[in-house]
């Protein structure tokens, strides 16, 4: 017996939200198998069974501190989603994709926000449903019932912060304008993902003492804070009431801007156009023709990268992801202040992955190079000069900085030393294993790719070790560094053998 | 080179500019052996396919320089072979502006500029007029037949039979694979049997006829 597909009526909601959910949700099923997701909900399962455990053997906090605290984790998630709905809800706007269609159709514009807007929410959900439910469900088998509480709370977050991540584009884009909105966009998604990592990770960074006081102060906020100002954390808690307050509201803020915005989300649409190649952008006049084929290779691939709208996003939520959790690795090693300058370090590792994908893998005319009378050895020499050369220009003064400064030499050797190895391993890495795509598919490189997107995390979080090693002088820098380097050699056979491609 | 859908066209100009390699066979490129020495045969030629292969956040210009420099012509002849394209084909006015913006005109007439920057002496283009307007196509025809009379080799596909029977002087037509007839279009007449048919009456009753590619 066959089974007959669910009928919706052509161009209604339900239809529209259908199309939009499978394309959404499509690439995700050939990215991740069942066992994959099986292991990790099992996984995420302990981890919540064991955090019950752990927060039932805790000393007794205050009712009001623990409201403070998970009211500040509330907002973190809404941070985080946030931070989402603002890299979608521009994308929305500048990737055309199928909108001119949908527009070109006779469909509602409210019927088309209201669908995409919900297909966003929906997305989102799922996929902090992904991360908080299983750990919710493992305090409900330690007999905390209340945790069920997540699974109304997540999506009343994702409501909101949709709906919050829309009317903060469209208002960046009525004030600043179509150019500027999404430069725009992406700062502002980058910094509240900074804020996200340090409300959640924040208080691992600090010492015992500074912690000590920041949970007086948490007291303190719960006694002096009124009734409305503590309903996030009761929500959180499973507080029946607020989480249904939660709902309302994160659903009205929704209702209100899907319905109400819809006009503005079309029309800026539209206007979108203008910024992104229905009309001729005018660039600084070009001086005269440059000589040489590697040095014309490598100033194409830096004008590339330079005006590539998505870099800023992307490699900034990577150093945000990476940061916290080599900070809190290592804070004991070596004092807050120098640990600071080891941002260098991840940053450098990041870019060189990111930019060597963007001016090798994501190469836009293969067939362009593969028809000129190069060898292919020439072409990636110069586009890896092209990828090296702005990370050099960050990573020498920075380090010659750090180097004058209170940290002496052996700081700035250490940050130019272990900047040049994580961009060489990570970019070697990315060189060997990345798939070919489109650069406009530089966000989503790392789809299907697990792995690779892992490796990358994990290097740049090793060398920040390792640098953080030699700087109190330990001889295990150099076997850290060593092994970190370990794509080094696969890169330059790869180089060395590019001519036989 | 005519052909129906399918039958190889792409893939045999693919294998000519070297981005494809033949199962067998040779390739020869004005005595040189292509696949022995592709970088020498690359040197002569030059591919336009029938997507325009331009970047899109840079300037006419700035393409132009970059694919000067893949074929090694000298920055100051570069600059000056640039600039006359572009006036020629009426993009001198849009040099300063990135090509995301351009219509598929425009775009068509940047990348042919491309091709003709390094002067090659064949020219392989695949369906260089699809979806180009009247005026623009006639730009572009222009451009290739006086290339054709400064000595430039040119092979072009195409599924405007009207455009092949007036702008080349030899017609090739492959099916599945084969070239299964090629010459003037007077000898493809003859070939069909029929000396005042039109290409497209030629075209259709080579292809149709049973065991023609055999």
């Amino acid at each position: 017996m066959t089974r007959r597909p669910i009928t919706l009526p052509p161009g209604s909601f339900l239809w529209l939200l259908r199309h939009e959910l499978r394309l959404r949700f499509r690439g995700m099923s050939n990215r991740m198998n069942a066992p994959f997701l099986g292991g990790t909900c099992a996984m995420l399962h302990l981890f919540g069974l064991l955090v019950a455990v752990g927060v039932s053997r805790m000393a007794p906090v205050p009712h009001a501190t623990v409201l403070v605290g998970l009211g500040i984790l509330w907002l973190s998630t809404l941070l985080f989603m946030l931070s989402g709905t603002l890299t979608a809800a521009t994308q929305a706007l500048y990737e055309r994709g199928d909108m001119d269609l949908l527009l070109a159709s006779p469909l509602s514009r409210r019927a088309i926000l209201w669908s995409r807007a919900t297909a966003m929410a929906a997305s989102l959900t799922l996929s902090s449903g992904f991360w908080f439910w299983p750990i919710a469900n493992g305090f409900v088998l330690f007999g905390h019932t209340a945790a069920l509480g997540a699974y109304l709370l997540v999506p009343a977050v994702a409501l909101l912060a949709t709906g919050l991540g829309i009317a903060l584009t469209l208002a960046l884009f009525r004030l600043i304008g179509p150019r500027r909105t999404r430069l725009v966009a992406q700062i502002i998604g980058a910094v509240t993902g900074i804020g996200f990592a340090l409300v959640f990770q924040g208080p691992n960074l600090l010492s015992v003492e500074a912690k000590r006081q920041l949970y007086q102060h948490l007291a303190a906020a719960g006694n002096a804070l009124d009734g409305v100002a503590l309903l996030p954390g009761r929500a959180v808690l499973g507080e029946i009431g607020p989480l249904l307050l939660s709902l309302a509201v994160g659903g009205g803020l929704f209702a209100l801007v899907a319905f109400g915005l819809a006009r503005s989300f079309t029309g800026a649409t539209v206007a979108a156009i203008g910024a992104t190649g229905g009309r001729s952008r005018p660039t600084r006049p070009a001086r005269r023709f440059h000589r040489g084929t590697v040095a014309i290779l490598r100033r194409k691939e830096l004008r590339l990268l330079v005006r590539d709208p998505w870099l800023l996003t992307q490699v900034s939520q990577q150093v945000v992801g990476v940061l916290p959790i080599a900070f809190v690795l290592y804070r004991h090693e070596i004092g807050y202040g120098t640990l600071a300058w080891l941002a260098l370090v991840a940053a450098a590792g990041l870019f060189g992955g990111g930019f060597v994908w963007l001016t090798v893998v994501g190469e836009e005319l293969p067939d362009l190079l593969a028809a000129a009378p190069l060898k292919p050895r020439t072409v990636l020499w110069g586009k890896l000069q092209a990828a090296y050369l702005p990370i050099a220009c960050l990573v020498l003064p920075v380090s010659a900085i750090a180097a004058a400064g209170t940290g002496g030499p052996w700081l700035g050797l250490t940050l130019g030393l272990c900047s040049a190895g994580a961009a060489l391993s990570i970019g070697m890495l990315d060189l060997q294993y990345a798939a070919p795509a489109k650069r406009g598919d530089f966000r989503q490189r790392h789809q299907g790719r697990a792995v690779l997107a892992v490796g990358e995390m994990l290097m740049a979080m090793g060398w920040v070790g390792t640098a953080a090693l030699m700087l109190i002088h330990s001889p295990w820098a150099l076997a850290l560094g060593l092994v970190l380097l370990a794509p080094l050699p696969g890169g330059l056979l790869k180089f060395g053998r590019a001519n036989r491609v | 080179m005519l052909g129906p859908n399918g039958a190889g066209k792409t893939t045999s100009l693919r294998m000519i500019a070297g981005l494809l390699r033949p199962d067998a066979g040779t390739i020869e490129i004005f005595g040189r052996d292509a696949l022995a020495d592709p970088v020498a045969a690359k040197r002569l030629l030059s591919w336009l396919p029938d997507e325009p292969m331009l970047y899109d956040k840079l300037t006419p210009l700035e393409y132009l320089e970059f694919v000067a420099g893949l074929w090694g012509i000298g920055a100051r002849q570069a600059e000056s072979r640039a600039q006359a394209l572009l006036e020629r084909l009426e993009l001198w006015d849009h040099r300063d502006e990135r090509c995301e913006g351009f219509s598929r005109g425009m775009k068509q007439k940047a990348a042919l500029a491309g091709a003709l920057i390094h002067d090659p002496r064949l020219l392989i283009l695949d369906e260089p007029l699809t979806g180009l307007d009247a005026a623009i196509a006639r730009q572009v025809k222009d451009l290739l037949q006086e290339r054709a009379r400064a000595g430039c080799t040119i092979i072009l596909t195409t599924h405007i039979l009207d455009v092949a029977e007036r702008l080349v002087d030899r017609i090739g037509i492959i099916r599945a694979g084969a070239l299964i007839v090629e010459g003037t279009l007077d000898q493809l007449r003859a070939e069909a049997g029929s000396e005042k048919a039109s290409l497209e009456d030629v075209f259709l009753s080579l292809v149709a006829a049973p065991g023609a590619a055999d």
